[in-house]
């Protein structure tokens, strides 16, 4: 049973860390579009997800959201075996996301304004210019920002025991009505978390390392 | 429609059953939020200052802590402190008390971090200049760097009050009847009119978070936010290590300036 | 090559830019100096429209700006501008700054580009480098990577903004003898710069700009050594005083 709670929780883990980062990215880019409508949505996206517990998303992508939808599709979603999963994907992944693009946004804030001039002027379009320019410093100003808010989102994954999906947290919890050995589960558990949130935090260092030289040198610009 | 009907519970999503039973509802969770960042605001400031000791025995189990409280999730805390710590304790506690507790030890870990940057940020001259004015470390500490750092803390201080209010959400698991168990117990009246009842929930947290947030700009504008280059939590300048005995017995000594040197050769 | 016609601009309702008129021949080499402020870099940025002028015409290459037909993108690709400030893609290598915009804008093959970026960095004296990170480069070869990844466009015209003003005494020349290498070889140079002795060397003209007027156009000893009007000669006297001295000496040592 830990087992399979160690597997839920790196599957929520991996799949919520990547949906989440497509998602920020492509809200941030929506409020820093010169677009107003964009603006305006992106903007509303973030105050309502920010403002809102990311256990509200879960517990409302695993009753709620079902119901909403056409064509008996939700009927077909509430007897799906894993349905618990992936609400609890979906809510932590527009919780998170509100975060990313927050986060991004402001990467993009402190990206000097030459470098889009730069980009400008020899040519690039404005799809190239976030590409190649933009979009790789601003994650890269970002990381320590960024990688605090994943290890946080990892945290999180934790509150999808609250729809039974059947994730580490909620294996414990089974473990101890079951067979009342919870203590060792708890122990466990606890540990496992803090050993894959230290895992992750170093990858974060390394990869900043890894980066280093170009993060130092985005402040060259005394403009 | 649904949703007009849902007025006839506000005061349930509000209150609780208040004046019959417990508070509950959305005060609850203000409450909780209040109360916890009361209590676990001198526990982290304390928690925050010592990991800046030069002692290792009191920055490694302080580090030790933030570290590992800051990695384990919310509701791990809840389930330890609920299951175990009656057993510690010897009697029972309510479930108001147990939340309030786990919240207090995950939010001191958090505080600390906030009270540690903002020590960091203050300018290594500040310190400089008030030793040389002949302060002992304990009152340059006091009366200069740790109000300088006190006002850089409040943007990072309040977005995580919204944080922490929006957390204690969390709580509910163990039966604690804040908004969102009011919620889930009112959707479960009428199961086919459950999307009324989380728009209600929805709009209750909303409307508090956001209220704080906008504040909380009112304040970064006015105060500045410091920027992402500067906010760098790991960087830890030995100028701000401090002498334990003093911190601890919060009374003053001489300078000492042979901490430092003694530790790091 | 570049034409302005009338051309106005101003920001948050104060001119800028006053009626400009002037023409630059293909080939030339147009030094701009004036006071801080008097809208000497807004004048550049206009020729490759980051910043659009409010009226007027300006002609660049047969090409109207104020046509909205006009394809911008094309347009840049043509004139390439260095930066006071360098801007460098600080996450990418040398060689990587060079290619990126010949590659996706020009289509270039990788091996194509990179070989064009080979040889401008050896053009400008850093083939040794150009595996390094902006961050490992002095500014003076910030500069000249900065200068090789607008040539890697093979544009028609350059615009220098103040390209050695951000840079040690003792770096600026390396700048600068890039610079006069290219005005030898033809290329139609917009500089604006104070360095008097590059002026001496290879502009046909000088324009001195104040508030947003161009005050007087000339060659440069007009200019520099006996200007008509107050203003150029009160600014000339001021700033110039000792590079003045300087630049004799150097032709001195030339000729
Ligand atoms: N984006 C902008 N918004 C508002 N005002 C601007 C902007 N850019 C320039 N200006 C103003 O236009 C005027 C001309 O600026 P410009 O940068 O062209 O001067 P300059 O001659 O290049 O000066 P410097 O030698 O300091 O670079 C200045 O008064 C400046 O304040
Ligand atoms: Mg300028």
């Amino acid at each position: 049973m830990m087992i399979t709670g160690v597997k839920v929780t790196l599957i929520l883990l991996a799949a919520t860390t990547v949906t989440s980062l497509v998602l920020g990215t492509v809200i941030a880019i929506m409020r820093i579009s010169r677009i107003k409508i964009l603006r305006v949505l992106g903007t509303l996206y973030v105050e309502i997800f920010r403002n809102i517990p990311g256990l509200f998303w879960i517990l409302f992508f695993y009753f709620v959201f079902p119901d909403l939808l056409p064509w008996g599709l939700g009927v077909k979603l509430n007897s799906y075996l894993y349905y618990p999963i992936v609400a609890g994907i979906l809510g932590l992944t527009v919780d998170n996301a509100s975060y990313v693009s927050d986060i991004l946004r402001s990467g993009r804030l402190a990206i000097p304004h030459g470098q889009r001039e730069a980009a400008i002027s020899t040519g690039l379009s404005r799809v190239q210019q976030y590409l190649h320019v933009l979009l790789p410093q601003m994650f890269r100003i970002t990381l320590p920002p960024l990688g605090t808010r994943m290890v946080h989102n990892f945290k999180n994954t934790s509150l999808c025991m609250a729809i039974a999906a059947p994730e580490l947290t909620w294996a414990t919890q089974n473990i101890e009505s079951l067979t009342f050995r919870g203590i060792e589960a708890t122990t466990i558990a606890t540990l496992f978390y803090i050993f894959l949130a230290g895992i992750m935090v170093s990858m974060i260092i390394l990869l900043e390392k890894w980066w280093k030289i170009d993060v130092s040198s985005i402040s060259h610009s005394k403009a | 429609m649904d949703l007009l009907e849902q007025f006839s519970n506000i005061k349930f999503y509000l209150l609780g059953s208040y004046p019959q039973g417990e508070i509950g509802g959305l005060l609850l969770n203000i409450i909780l939020a209040l109360l916890t960042i009361c209590l676990s605001f001198w526990f982290g400031v304390l928690l925050g200052y010592s990991r800046l000791s030069c002692r290792l025995y009191i920055k490694l189990p302080c580090m030790a802590y933030i570290e590992i409280v800051r990695a384990t999730p919310l509701i791990m805390i809840i389930f330890w402190v609920y299951f175990f710590l009656p057993y510690i304790a010897g009697t029972n506690i309510t479930v108001f008390w147990s939340a309030v507790a786990s919240l207090c030890i995950y939010a001191a870990a958090y505080q600390a971090e906030i009270v540690r940057a903002g020590i960091i940020a203050v300018p290594k001259g500040q310190l400089e200049a008030a030793l040389s004015t002949g302060m002992s470390r304990y009152r340059a500490m006091r009366h200069v760097i740790l109000p300088q750092a006190f006002r850089i803390m409040v943007p990072s201080f309040l977005s995580f009050f919204v944080s922490l209010f929006k957390d204690t959400s969390t709580v509910f698991i163990i039966g604690v009847i804040e908004l969102t168990q009011a919620g889930i117990i009112i959707s479960q009246r009428e199961p086919n009119k459950m999307y009324a009842a989380y728009v209600c929930m929805g709009i209750g947290f909303w409307i508090v978070s956001f209220s704080i947030s906008q504040l909380a700009r009112r304040l970064e504008k006015r105060i500045g936010i410091f920027d992402l280059e500067s906010y760098r939590p790991d960087a830890c300048r030995d100028e701000f290590m401090l002498l334990p005995k003093k911190k601890i017995a919060g009374e003053e000594t001489p300078p000492d300036i042979s901490c430092r040197s003694a530790d790091s050769r | 090559m570049i034409k302005f016609i009338g051309a106005n601009k101003s920001f948050n309702n104060r001119l800028v830019l006053k009626n400009i008129n002037l023409e630059i021949a293909k080939g030339e080499v147009i030094v701009i100096c004036g006071p801080s402020g008097a809208g000497k870099s807004t004048l550049l940025r206009t020729i490759n429209k980051l910043e659009p002028i409010d009226d007027g015409e300006i002609i660049v290459d047969g090409m109207y700006l104020s046509d909205p037909k006009t394809d911008l993108t094309a347009l840049r690709a043509e004139i390439g501008m260095v930066f006071q400030h360098f801007n460098l893609y600080p996450h990418k290598t040398a060689i990587k700054n060079i290619t990126l915009a010949p590659r996706k804008v020009r289509g270039l093959s990788r091996k194509e580009a990179t070989e064009r970026a080979e040889k401008l960095l050896e053009k400008v004296g850093l083939l040794h480098r150009r595996d390094a990170y902006p961050v490992q480069l002095s500014g003076g070869e910030q500069q000249r990577v900065a200068i090789a990844r607008s040539l890697a466009m093979e544009p028609k015209i350059m615009l220098f903004d103040e390209p050695t003003s951000a840079l040690d005494p003792e770096l600026i020349n390396e700048v600068l003898d890039v610079m006069v290498s290219l005005a030898k070889e033809g290329m139609t140079m917009v500089v604006v710069t104070h360095e008097i002795g590059f002026a001496q060397k290879v502009a046909d003209r000088v324009v001195f700009m104040d508030n947003g007027e161009i005050l007087e156009i000339g060659a440069p000893p007009d200019i520099f050594v006996n200007p008509r009007h107050p203003r150029t000669k009160e600014f000339m006297s001021s700033v110039f005083h000792i590079p003045v001295f300087n630049v004799n000496q150097e032709e001195d040592q030339d000729f």
